[in-house]
């Protein structure tokens, strides 16, 4: 099963420990895990679904670039990590 | 009974409180964390905080204690935007259809009652749920005790 891990800028604000979920695609995934940690949610996509225009997922260390619908597939070993876009110069 | 006010600031909520020797700080929630509103509503002893927190968006938070703990509320959030709905701000920004800041907290006519305004101030509406008016720009919400 996909493992979904979250960094600890977000582990401060919500408990979001990470976990192994059932789901075919990164949509899928969260959704299960986000049925598992209903307050996690709000975090990380915003009222339209859709991801956090300051939060990136990266999948086996590859950024999603759907981030409307997140229907990227991911194999059942696969690593989905979230964090905050980090920018600087 | 102790007099106190509370600050809300780009880096946290401070607590102030009137001892013998003058005010003092009594208490800081969410230090280093953008807090655009705060509210004490007397009737119930519950202090709410509207958070600002970049990234993650806004939260809602509410604490029976003053602030010693506190606990997460639903955040006020705008409907779904209908599909193929195009409407723009004055600038000629396309309307976000997301929350971007708490600008108003208000206590409610009955205990427990809390109004959010979200965008421009703190216009109310009569509806339970997130009220969205294209022409006002402002969207608010009311907490019930249940929530």
């Amino acid at each position: 099963m996909p493992h979904v891990v979250f960094t600890s800028a977000v582990q401060r604000h919500v408990d979001c420990p990470p976990e192994a979920v059932e789901g075919a695609t990164v949509r899928a995934a969260l959704d299960v895990y986000f049925k598992r940690h209903a307050e996690a949610r709000a975090y990380v996509l915003d009222e339209q679904g859709v991801l956090r225009q300051h939060v990136v997922v990266f999948v086996d260390g590859a950024q999603v670039q759907d981030r409307t619908g997140l229907d990227q597939a991911v194999s059942p070993s696969a690593e989905i990590y979230v964090m905050q876009a980090l920018s600087g110069g | 009974m102790t007099a106190r006010f509370f600050v809300s600031t780009h880096k946290g909520l401070f607590s102030f409180a009137k001892k013998e020797a003058g005010w003092q700080t009594e208490r800081v929630s969410f230090l280093g964390d953008a807090v655009s509103q705060a509210l004490y509503e007397p009737r119930s002893g519950t202090l709410y905080a509207a958070l600002g927190l970049g990234h993650f968006g806004v939260k809602l938070r509410r604490s029976r204690d003053l602030g010693d703990t506190w606990e997460e509320l639903a955040a006020p959030v705008f409907p779904k935007e209908p599909e193929g709905h195009v409407e723009s701000l004055p600038d000629g920004k396309p309307w976000p259809w997301r929350v971007e800041r708490v600008w108003a907290l208000e206590a409610g006519g009955s205990l427990g009652e809390l109004w959010c305004g979200t965008i421009g101030g703190a216009k109310i509406g009569s509806a339970a749920a997130l009220s969205y008016r294209p022409s006002i720009p402002c969207a608010c919400t009311r907490l019930t005790p249940a929530e």
